[in-house]
């Protein structure tokens, strides 16, 4: 990113190379927001389980791009809309895209790989490109002037199935999600010192020249036993390499100081989740994960410790939930959806308004977790300067359909899209045969590679396809009316 | 240089086996003097320290390519190699280097689950990824502390002031020996004492250990196996510390003892592999359960654990789930040990290993009481009929006949199965429809150009259709009656069959099926399923078949715990060939 004048001066100020990365940069953002500059642009990735209950999510027929209303009875998009909760509302800080397809050609299920690689799950198994996050926090090196390149976290499943992951490296290897998070701070702040205390700033350096002590020896061996193998066996040191390059970005304590939306948060108190895992009793505390996951992450985007995430969300399936639903979302609240067309690709039928109540229900709670980071984020001056992309793996839950999946956008995205409005793309199929697919002529799908692109360039990459499909060219263009 | 005198390793173990021993720092510390008096002592191959040359190690392999013995093909070796330890390998050394308080037992139970490899954890894919390495490194951040702790056992020091890099250079030469697996080279042990000296310098002679203990526990000789011999070369033989590591961790799934490491410093890898071969190796606990993890990994069943069910239709599953992982681990541990590891008992078994509950819930057998007991299952006959492979294989709403057939011709028989995303056609599961059986909805399958691959995986699985989605026996779907009557093609178990337990039958004493497991073994054991390595899995095969027994010209049966042995006995195991 090309420094400002006010970025120079700060430099000059405080003597330039002293503050090393990445904390002379967080105490240089905050000056530099003071002075009503741009922050760098950060990208958050939201998924929710169970698809959407379209009834109360799609625009209504009185809506318009602009002038909508998303505060009536029911409807899942409330939290965006709701100063009595969150403070203020985020109504003009929003932008719901209907008719964006997933085309995984895997059930959905295993769908999730799809969303920020835009890729075929092959086989099932996984996608065949890196994902978004990863293209522009690692490949294109976006990340790496922060402490943390990347972030992946998730809500009591720690797996890396296709279905689970939103985070792929190269050639769409899975990355693993951290589901604790206590383990999240770790990473994100351990070290860390905002203030200026000798004493503190004295032992954080000690530990700082310990941990590197470790790191400079397991390089050494790593290279020395490199230099013995072959270069296929070399790219299994290479990928161990950078992560302790990783681990060595984190060591850094910083400066002094810190600026008003900067400050270490208190390390998340682990007797609130004694369960972390699905299936495994942890049921009971994926609301409070949740919390905690975005609290930490809203803070570390505001220090500037990171730049690139996604987060994993999970259902409350167990009984006596908070939601008052029943104790198996998947099974009893997104199987019986029974959606009308609306909700149905476009298909014919009324459908059973009874079964669409319980899953808008569960959408609204996942947006409320979006709304939770965007207050902090607002509070903490870096809202405006975050894009947060939030999406299921499927549209309707009960037809596992990939197609017409529910796509939020939010934050202010550095002004790189107009927010506050809705957007309709076309239907995938003519209204005369809804139950086109892929092999039909008559399918016209707007694929989630379109997005990705448009993402891409509000990083100022210069970017005309991303994902991988048997047609390319779905792959190709930006989503329109973004801009 | 200074260089640490290899030769005196042996009393360094005799220090750590004694070190459990009462007042066992006062033999250890004279001892200790007389080991590190460091005398200089010349190392003909600098850099050699990966492979490990003991002292008097032999020399043949120093230079260039080894001679095969005759009838092994370089082309069927597998590759010089690395791999890093899988999570339960990781947390196996450690227990075996500090023992099992409860700081070390629980420190990786939150690691990145491993990748997998036709299932299987053992696998050349394991990388270090950022999430890992910053697990790896509280993990060793914790069990550095207990290193601490226990610090005048581990690193006795009576007088730090003055002896402090010695009794360092002491503890750094035995610790490293155990944990690296072989000696540890003179640079080695150079850095080793810049990470000691780093926490001495404003810090203590016990943070001195604890860091460095620090440093080794997360180091690449710590993580990975490496299987390269000495030097590069055209074709290498392993060396004696990588052939009694590989066959350690393939069978005990843990490293070598320090005395065994100890027993073979000096052998060529033959030697080596005669004398760990020649321990207890293939008995007890650690034995069994390796063949429980492989076996499980190989079927999928594992993954039970990890499941959930659509608790409207299967309300029960999540009361026998714990226990139908527990049937798999009882009945293999009973196989293992009463049975020879019979192939043909693992899949067409007339008992297996349950509780009451699995048993009265699971499989309506209300006489079952109490904890998990032998018990006799005509009617569900050998793992494939039990509740883990049939949930593991099953939709969370439904039975899944594509699932169960091609788990079954992929892993059992061996029948190559396509893809159908390289068909590039969309996959639409047929829709739920409650007035028809699974099996007439798949009928869908049996018309156009579907029925090429259809016709023979959903026969495979339509066979067991007579158990729903968690196992349970039914003899109805959707209010009509499952046909679970089947023909097979295209195998040499061909024919039909009246329902699932009827074709294990048939499949237990297949020679098709025999080599499917043979060749799975190898994948499992070879840490690889890479189409690169087939010539070795086929060399293998042909071994392997050399080492079955017969009766009157026929083979009628293999063991597992047997294929095990021949995989470790085939003369390619312990050469490797240049990438």
């Amino acid at each position: 990113m090309k420094r400002s004048s006010t970025r120079r001066a700060f430099l000059r100020a405080v003597g330039g190379g002293v503050l090393l990365a990445p904390f002379g940069r967080l105490l240089e953002n905050s000056v530099a927001q003071a002075a009503g500059e741009t922050l760098p642009l950060k990208f958050v990735t939201i998924y929710h389980p169970h698809g959407i209950s379209a009834e109360y999510w799609a625009m209504k027929a009185a809506d318009t791009e602009t002038a909508f209303d998303i505060t009536y009875e029911n409807c899942s998009l409330q939290p965006f809309d709701d100063a009595a909760t969150y403070g203020k509302s985020f109504k003009d800080k929003l932008l719901a895209i209907e008719g964006i397809d997933l085309l995984s050609n895997a059930n959905g299920h295993d769908t999730a790989g799809c969303i920020l690689t835009g890729s075929r799950i092959e086989g099932g198994a996984k996608p065949q490109n890196i994902s978004l996050d990863q293209y522009l926090a690692v490949t294109k090196g976006l990340g790496s002037a922060t402490r943390v390149t990347s972030l992946s976290l998730g809500v009591g499943n720690d797996g890396t199935a296709s279905g689970v992951t939103l985070s792929y490296g190269e050639g769409g290897v899975a990355l693993p999600k951290i589901i604790d998070p206590v383990k999240a701070f770790d990473l994100l702040f351990d070290g860390v010192v905002v203030g200026d205390d000798p004493a503190a700033k004295a032992a954080a350096e000690r530990k700082r020249k310990l941990s590197q002590s470790v790191i400079d020896y397991q390089t050494w061996d790593i290279k020395r036993l490199r230099a013995k193998l072959a270069p296929p066996e070399q790219q299994k040191l290479d990928q161990h390499l950078t992560a302790l390059s990783e681990l060595e970005k984190q060591l850094g304590t910083g400066s002094s100081g810190g600026g008003a939306s900067c400050m270490v948060p208190p390390r998340p108190d682990a007797t609130k989740f004694p369960n972390l895992k699905q299936y495994n009793g942890g049921e009971p505390y994926f609301d409070a994960i949740t919390d905690a996951h975005i609290d930490v992450l809203a803070q570390a985007l505001a220090c500037d410790i990171t730049r690139f995430a996604t987060l994993f969300l999970d259902d409350l399936s167990y009984a006596d939930n908070p939601l008052g639903l029943p104790s198996d979302n998947h099974g009893a609240v997104a199987h019986p959806y029974n959606a009308s067309p609306v909700g149905n690709d476009g298909r014919p039928g009324d459908g059973d308004p009874a079964t669409w109540v319980p899953l808008a229900k569960f959408n609204r709670y996942a947006y409320s977790k979006v709304a939770r980071l965007m207050q902090k984020l607002d509070a903490l001056g870096a809202l405006d300067s975050t894009i947060i992309y939030v999406t299921s793996d499927m549209g309707n839950p009960a037809q596992h359909s990939t197609r017409n999946v529910p796509t939020v956008l939010a934050g202010g995205a550095n002004g790189k899209f107009r927010m506050g409005r809705r957007l309709k793309m076309q239907p995938d199929c003519p209204a005369m045969s809804p139950w086109c697919g892929p092999n039909d002529a008559a399918f016209t799908p707007v694929t989630n590679s379109r997005l990705l692109v448009s993402i891409a360039q509000a990083f100022d990459q210069e970017l005309d396809a991303f994902g991988t499909q048997p047609d390319m060219a779905l792959t190709q263009g930006t989503l329109s009316g973004l801009t | 240089m200074k260089l640490v005198n290899l030769a005196n390793i042996g009393a360094l173990v005799q220090i750590r086996v004694m070190r459990a021993l009462p007042n066992a720092l006062a033999v250890a510390a004279p001892l200790l003097g007389l080991a590190f008096a460091c005398q200089p002592a010349a190392d003909p191959h600098p850099g050699s320290g990966t492979g490990g040359s003991g002292a008097g190690g032999s020399a043949q392999n120093l230079a260039g390519s080894v001679s095969l013995p005759d009838g092994t093909q370089a082309t069927a070796l597998l590759p010089a190699r690395i791999r890093r330890l899988s999570d339960a390998e990781y947390q196996a050394s450690v227990s075996a280097l500090l023992g099992d308080s409860a700081a070390v037992a629980d420190v990786s139970k939150d690691f990145v689950p491993d990748s997998r490899q036709s299932g299987f954890t053992l696998n050349e894919a394991q990388r270090v990824d950022p999430v890992l390495a910053g697990q790896l490194a509280a993990a060793a951040t914790q069990l550095a502390a207990e290193v601490r702790k226990d610090v005048a056992q581990r690193a006795p020091c009576d007088n730090p002031a003055t002896d402090a890099d010695k009794c360092a250079t002491a503890f750094i030469t035995s610790f490293g020996f155990q944990a690296y697996r072989r000696p540890l080279d003179a640079d080695e042990v150079t850095q080793l004492m810049t990470v000691f000296h780093t926490a001495l310098d404003g810090g203590s002679y016990d943070e001195g250990i604890e860091l460095t203990a620090r440093a080794m526990l997360q180091s690449a000789a710590f993580l990975y196996l490496t299987e390269i011999g000495k030097a590069p070369a055209t074709t290498v033989e392993l060396t004696p510390f990588e052939v009694v590591s590989a066959i350690s961790y393939l069978i005990q799934g843990r490293p070598p003892s320090p005395d065994l490491l100890m027993q073979v410093k000096d052998m060529n890898a033959d030697d080596a592999r005669k004398t760990i071969l020649g321990t207890d190796l293939f008995f007890g606990t650690y034995t069994r359960d390796r063949v429980v993890r492989i076996i499980r990994e190989w079927l999928g069943t594992d993954q039970v654990t990890d499941l959930a069910k659509d608790t409207t239709k299967y309300a029960d599953f999540e009361k026998i789930k714990a226990d139908m992982a527990g049937e798999t681990t009882n009945f293999l541990a009973e196989l293992a040990q009463t049975h020879g590891s019979s192939l043909r008992e693992l899949l067409a078994a007339d008992w297996t290993v349950a509780n009451g509950n699995l048993a009265n819930i699971g499989y309506g057998m209300p006489d079952v009481t109490g904890d998990f007991q032998h018990i006799s299952t005509p009617n569900r006959l050998g793992i494939l009929n039990q509740g883990a492979f049939l949930s593991v294989f099953a939709h969370a709403q439904e039975t899944a006949p594509v699932l169960r057939g091609v788990a079954l011709m992929r892993r059992v028989a061996c029948v190559a199965v396509g893809d159908p995303v390289n068909l590039t056609t969309a996959v639409v599961p047929p829709a739920p429809d409650p007035s028809k059986t699974t099996r007439e909805r798949f009928a869908a399958h049996s018309v156009g150009s579907c029925a090429a691959c259809h016709d023979g995986i959903d026969n495979f699985g339509f066979a067991f259709e007579g158990f729903d989605a968690m196992g349970k026996t039914r003899t109805d779907d959707n209010g009509k009656p499952v046909d679970t009557s089947v023909t097979i093609a295209g195998t040499d178990f061909a024919g039909s069959y009246a329902d699932s337990n009827a074709l294990v039958k048939a499949m237990s004493v297949s020679p098709q099926v025999r080599e499917c497991f043979a060749r799975h073994m190898f994948r499992a054991l070879a840490a690889s399923s890479a189409d690169a390595i087939r010539p070795s899995e086929d060399d293998f095969v042909t071994y392997w078949k050399t080492t079955l027994p017969q009766t009157a010209g026929t083979v009628d049966d293999v063991g597992i715990v047997d294929t095990l042995k021949a995989y470790i006995n085939s003369p390619a195991f312990i050469y490797r060939r240049a990438q």
